[in-house]
């Protein structure tokens, strides 16, 4: 009887709903609430709260899964760039300089005469180990990856002909002969390209490319750590809305003022937002600190370094070619007078503190002395002068700082205190930036399963009035 | 170009001259040339001849007379359109000397470069005797303002090993081009002592640190590095007769008998055969055994290094070049066969344009040392014996360069 004035009442009710409803009815003794619904039928009203309990509480549920996965985007991205890329580039990095330290050792070994200076010799040993070392690092880490399978390929497919040749070199000049000059040449070619070949790849070309590809996977990283949480906000907004748009309702039908679960679960939804925000902003700070206090300096510096070995090898290849080379000093005018001090500027408005703008400017003025060297060795050697030339580019006598020896050797002091510098910067924010929205995880899932829980006990409370 | 010394050295040529021959053609451009020419002179095959015949020791006695011979022979030629120098393309291939891109220095004349004989070199003859070594030099001659200076300096080359190179590392080159310079530094201070000399390297040909521009810059004073007397380097420099001929011959590892193989270049069709680049060597070895075997090199030395490697299978270059080769690895020898003298290499010593003087003087202690058996010991202390043991010809025409 009741029911069916319900249904005439309640046209508009789907139809799947009736036989529950009924039922439900038929179980309940009537009349035992006697608070007057504002409703036209208290059947509607339980069926409509009870809908609107379950669609709030899976919507609090679907929140709280989709903040904790966007928690964990952002921290997988923050994690790849602290453990995967962050490293990967830095290996990728030392190989480069290894590599390039190598060639540039190597070839001032060559130009000494009398007995082989050791702590040259084992620099350059030191560099192959290091060079191997990394090379397998960025192999095991890159895990096949192929976007730098090639130049791994190319770097460990040359570099065994490459320590062959220079000992080869060394061995060969024990003897006196040119022809270990030549060797010399065709590895340091090897390494640094050949000006009659440049269709074939050489070393260093391959391990640059491995520093543009790992760079390019971290800047990846950290823009997937710092991606704006769109969905979230959008999920929060609209799951805000129902739960006011319901208070409001509850509030005009019951005229009760609140309903303390319903503003609970608001009060943990406003709570798991502001603690995602919060830790968001922190770490998305944190992230391009990292990127730039770190990372973009950290790449800069990179290439400053290995420009300035590649113009200290051409240095050494000049005199060591005795009039055979000077294409070399073509290429340390290309490396040194226009690559290095370009870097070099690049990183002083890179620069983000005080301690990296005071390298990078101790970094322009060394390479500036060692221009002014350079250019007096060259002048010397051009001038029948060769013993000053060779002396200037050893570093001899080595309490004179007006060598080219000297000055390059303070240029790789500023760039290598630039460079740890740089990486403690990297480290320190990317850590920071990782911790950042640690716990934030569990938190969403917590608070999510607070809030459901509070719109079920809040809205049951209601709903056993009309029971 | 000619001048009254031609005519003068023609005199001295004419006493030992044994044959006759007519200038049959007279060009426009040497009328100079003709007129002071006599009609008693020898053809270049007639000299050849007296050449072979002589023994040894008479050849350098006599040496002297017939270079001033040549000298006229060579002016006879300059009358005669010279088949040799059009048989070249202009503008083709530069003379290689073996080390280094053979190549014409910028700041010269541009175009192909117009054929030269004999006398573009003979013409710098030096008139009677030299002065006595370590006497006053002609004042206000170049040699004057070396000995006032105290030192020659000798461009050379430091990387060529048994002509100009650096065994020890220590800036103290040694070879025969060093040696040819300290005997030019001997004949202009009278003794041997080391600090009337010092040794600047010179690039082959480079703009700015080659042989020309660093005469020019008068960095320094002659220079001895193997270089190829070319027509086209004659237009921007002075040179000496040539002081040593080079033959190119080919050199490859040896055989299982552990001798010199017996292959020429003709062989090695299919093979790969390495020279310089922009060499006329690497032009031959396209023209013998096809465009595919010839293998460019930077640098001749790169040549024996690719051998090593096995990247090539033998070397084409001046035997001068490939005796160095051999001297660094035992395993490598050049190879018995017999090759043409149409593209042997005259090297000179080079002067500045500007100081004929100085070309004359080096012209006049390179027929001392020819004539006194210095010339000849020093190869020998040089292990160039097994070289060219002859004296180095005048060539009736230079290479084009």
């Amino acid at each position: 009887m009741t029911a069916t004035t319900a249904r005439s009442t309640a046209p508009n009710q789907p139809h799947g709903q009736q036989p529950h409803n009924q039922q439900s009815l038929g179980q309940q003794p009537h009349g035992q609430r006697p608070q007057p619904p504002t409703s036209p039928t208290r059947h509607g009203s339980l069926t409509r709260l009870r809908r609107v309990r379950v669609v709030l509480a899976i919507s609090a549920l679907v929140f709280g899964v989709i903040g904790a996965w966007t928690v964990q985007m952002r921290s997988d991205g923050a994690h790849d760039a602290l453990k995967h890329s962050g490293p990967l580039t830095q290996q990728a990095t030392k190989l480069y300089h290894a590599l390039s330290d190598a060639d540039a050792s190597a070839a001032t070994l060559y130009l000494h005469t009398g007995p082989v200076p050791t702590d040259l010799l084992n620099r350059y040993k030191q560099d192959l180990v290091d060079a191997s070392d990394a090379l397998a690092a960025v192999t095991a880490e890159a895990n096949g990856a192929k976007d730098s399978a090639a130049d791994l390929k190319t770097i460990a497919d040359k570099l065994p002909t490459y320590s062959e040749d220079m000992g080869y070199a060394r061995s060969i000049s024990n003897y006196g002969f040119p022809l270990g000059t030549r060797y010399l040449i065709l590895a340091s070619n090897l390494m640094q390209g050949d000006p009659a070949h440049p269709e074939i790849q050489p070393i260093l070309g391959a391990a640059k490319n491995l520093v543009d590809t790992e760079s390019r996977n971290l800047v990846g990283a950290e823009d997937k750590s710092s991606a704006f949480p769109a969905v979230e906000i959008v999920a929060a907004v609209a799951l805000l809305a129902a739960l006011l748009f319901v208070q409001a309702a509850e509030n005009r039908r019951t005229r009760r003022l609140l309903n303390p679960g319903l503003v609970a679960a608001t009060a943990a939804l406003v709570l798991s937002m502001g603690w995602l925000l919060a830790a968001f902003a922190v770490q998305g700070n944190e992230v391009s600190m990292a990127k730039k206090q770190g990372a973009d300096q950290v790449r800069i510096l990179a290439t400053a370094q290995v420009q300035s070995l590649q113009a200290r090898t051409d240095e050494m290849l000049t005199l060591v070619g005795r009039g055979t080379a000077n294409d070399k000093e073509v290429d340390y005018v290309t490396n040194a007078e226009l690559g290095l001090g370009a870097s070099l500027h690049r990183a002083d408005a890179a620069a983000t503190d005080v301690q990296s703008d005071t390298l990078a400017r101790k970094a322009i003025s060394d390479e500036a002395a060692w221009l002014t060297a350079h250019r007096k060795l060259r002048a010397d050697d051009q001038q029948n002068n060769y013993d000053a030339a060779v002396n200037s580019a050893l570093g001899e006598p080595p309490n004179d700082a007006t060598t080219a020896n000297a000055n390059f050797q303070a240029l790789q002091k500023d760039l290598d205190a630039a460079m740890g510098h740089a990486q403690v910067g990297f480290q320190t924010h990317s850590q920071s930036a990782s911790d950042a929205v640690v716990g934030a995880v569990i938190g969403m899932g917590v608070l999510a399963l607070a809030m459901a829980g509070a719109i079920v006990a809040g809205l049951g409370r209601r709903i056993s009035e009309y029971q | 170009m000619m001048t009254s010394k031609t005519a003068a050295s023609k005199t001295v040529a004419s006493k030992t001259a044994g044959s006759k021959t007519a200038a049959s053609k007279t060009a426009a451009s040497k009328t100079v040339a003709s007129k002071t020419m006599t009609s008693k002179t020898m053809t270049a095959e007639t000299s050849h001849k007296i050449l072979k015949k002589t023994t040894f020791k008479q050849h350098y006695i006599r040496s002297l007379g017939i270079l001033g011979a040549v000298a006229l022979l060579a002016t006879t030629a300059a009358c005669s359109s010279s088949k040799g120098a059009a048989s070249k393309a202009p503008g083709g291939p530069l003379a290689g000397e073996g080390i280094g891109p053979g190549g014409v220095p910028t700041g010269g004349p541009t175009g192909a470069p117009q054929p030269c004989h004999g006398d573009a070199t003979t013409a710098n003859t030096w008139q009677g005797s030299l002065p006595a070594a370590g006497s006053a030099m002609p004042s206000g001659s170049t040699m004057a303002k070396i000995q006032q200076r105290g030192f020659l300096v000798a461009g050379i080359d430091m990387s060529t090993w048994l002509f100009g190179y650096d065994p020890n590392h220590t800036n103290v080159p040694q070879g025969f081009d060093v040696d040819i310079a300290k005997e030019i530094a001997k004949a202009i201070f009278g003794d041997a002592n080391p600090n009337h000399i010092k040794f600047q390297v010179v690039t082959l040909a480079d703009p700015t640190t080659g042989e020309i521009a660093q005469l020019n810059a008068t960095n320094v004073d002659v220079v001895v590095r193997t270089t190829t007397i070319t027509c086209a380097r004659l237009a921007n420099a002075n040179f000496s007769n040539p002081y040593f001929t080079a033959r190119q011959k080919l050199l490859m590892p040896i055989g299982a008998d552990g001798k010199a193989q017996k292959l020429g270049l003709a062989d090695m069709t299919g093979k790969q055969v390495c020279a310089t680049k922009n060499s006329t060597a690497l032009m031959t070895i396209a023209k013998v055994a096809g465009a595919a075997a010839a293998y460019p090199a930077a640098n001749a030395l790169d040549c024996l290094a690719y051998l090593q490697q096995g990247k090539v299978d033998g070397v084409f270059t001046d035997d001068s070049i490939l005796l160095g080769m051999e001297a660094q690895d035992p395993k490598v020898k050049i190879t018995t066969a017999q090759t043409s003298a149409t593209d042997d290499q005259p090297y000179g010593i080079v002067t500045a344009k500007a100081n004929t003087d100085m070309a004359q003087f080096v012209n006049g202690v390179l027929a001392n040392i020819l004539g006194s058996g210095q010339w000849s010991k020093l190869v020998f202390a040089n292990g160039l014996q097994t070289s060219q043991s002859d004296t180095p010809k005048i060539p009736a025409d230079y290479p084009l360069g």
